[in-house]
């Protein structure tokens, strides 16, 4: 169960990110083309969610037998997202140049995830259209929230390049935080902590991140670079003050002077 | 990881070496995966009953398993999730460690 528990939430993920997407609607009412965008965006979405639904009780079935026969999953097939990518794609087409545009290539972006080649080719030319002509729409957040995972599928350089493009083109301050950790995170990653760059980079996100209050990015700055500063390499790790599993209390500093081989742990 | 561990505090039984745990689970489950996985290793609680925080927390502790080794020192030398790699680093620190006792 370990690895389905891992691979699908990455999934799941894009659902509750494309449902405001619809919902944009300006004070001028919108045009005629407008509505019928909307409306196919809407049908679209619904037969892939559909699609996928099917796909999870397959899998849960999967998941369900193999619990039977006490072996772990290990294989199971992709969702089914890729095969909506070309009826996505050619939407966009027909409303090329429009805010609908988005919608339908940003689906594309969050849903062609997965080693297919085809689900890749399509995210590489959705990517392209809306780094040509959308740029500037608040509707970029759900791309740029997805920069660090993007960079496995598009590479580092051109990660970077579409990071550096919403980073000045972007009015949204959270779009701004994820494309400006796009490109400070080797910096944060793997600078010296003591060095100025490093120090920069800090300041720089710091800033940022108080701004944009955005939940997911701080937990992963939290996670990766406090973390880093707090729990690096020669650093004094804390003391531990607890109870074993029969309720007697001890202390981790019992056992200094031994190499300490500290495992957090649990019966999964 | 079970048989890992288990034969990692064998092997190591009478070196400067030792392997604690921080169970997450509930108190039951933990003893139960004890008694029935012969484990030999002593662990914290996460969190105990009544107590506010848990020491993952503290720890910043995100991803489970997470291994974290610590020198004699008490400073840390790993910090990741790989049993193989911390087993390692330890493995050296263990060597260093009783050659510099030896040569005292």
């Amino acid at each position: 169960m370990k690895r389905l528990l891992s691979l699908v939430p990455l999934a799941l993920l894009a659902v509750p990110l494309a449902a405001p997407l619809v919902a944009q609607e300006g004070a001028a009412p919108p045009s005629e083309a407008a509505t019928k965008a909307q409306a196919r965006f809407q049908e679209l979405t619904a037969k892939a969610d559909e699609a996928y639904q099917a796909w999870m009780a397959e899998v849960q079935e999967m998941a369900r037998q193999a619990e039977e026969a006490g072996e772990e999953l290990s294989a199971f097939p992709d969702p089914p997202y890729a095969d909506f990518i070309p009826d996505f794609l050619a939407a966009a087409d027909d409303c090329a140049g429009t805010p609908e545009e988005a919608d339908f290539l940003i689906w594309v972006v969050e849903h062609s995830w997965g080693s297919d080649p085809a689900a890749q080719e399509g995210l590489r030319t959705a990517i392209d259209r809306l780094a040509a002509g959308h740029l500037a729409d608040p509707k970029m957040e759900a791309v740029a929230r997805m920069l660090p995972q993007l960079r496995f599928v598009l590479g580092q350089e051109q990660t970077r390049a579409l990071a550096a493009k919403l980073e000045r083109a972007t009015p949204s301050v959270k779009v701004k935080a994820w494309a400006v950790y796009a490109r400070l995170e080797p910096v944060l990653k793997d600078g010296d902590p003591s060095s100025p760059a490093y120090q920069k980079a800090r300041r720089e996100i710091m800033a940022l991140l108080d701004q944009a209050d955005d939940e997911w990015l701080n937990r992963m700055i939290r996670d990766e670079i406090l973390v880093r500063e707090e729990f690096a390499i020669g650093k004094k790790a804390p003391d531990i003050e607890g109870v074993d599993l029969d309720g007697k209390a001890f202390r981790l500093s019992d056992y200094q002077g031994k190499i300490i081989f500290l495992d957090f742990w649990g019966d999964w | 990881m079970y048989p890992h561990e288990r034969s990692l505090v064998e092997e190591m039984q009478e070196k400067p070496f030792v392997l604690i745990g921080v169970n997450s689970d509930p108190l039951e489950r933990a003893r139960k995966a004890v008694a029935e996985n012969g484990l030999n290793w002593r662990s914290f609680q996460n969190q105990p009953e009544g107590a506010e925080k848990q020491i993952s927390d503290d720890w910043k502790v995100s991803g489970w398993p997470t291994i974290v080794v610590l020198d004699a020192d008490f400073r840390i030398r790993y910090r990741g999730h790989s049993g193989d790699e911390a087993t390692a680093v330890a493995k050296e620190l263990v060597a260093a460690l009783t050659k510099q006792a030896a040569g005292e």
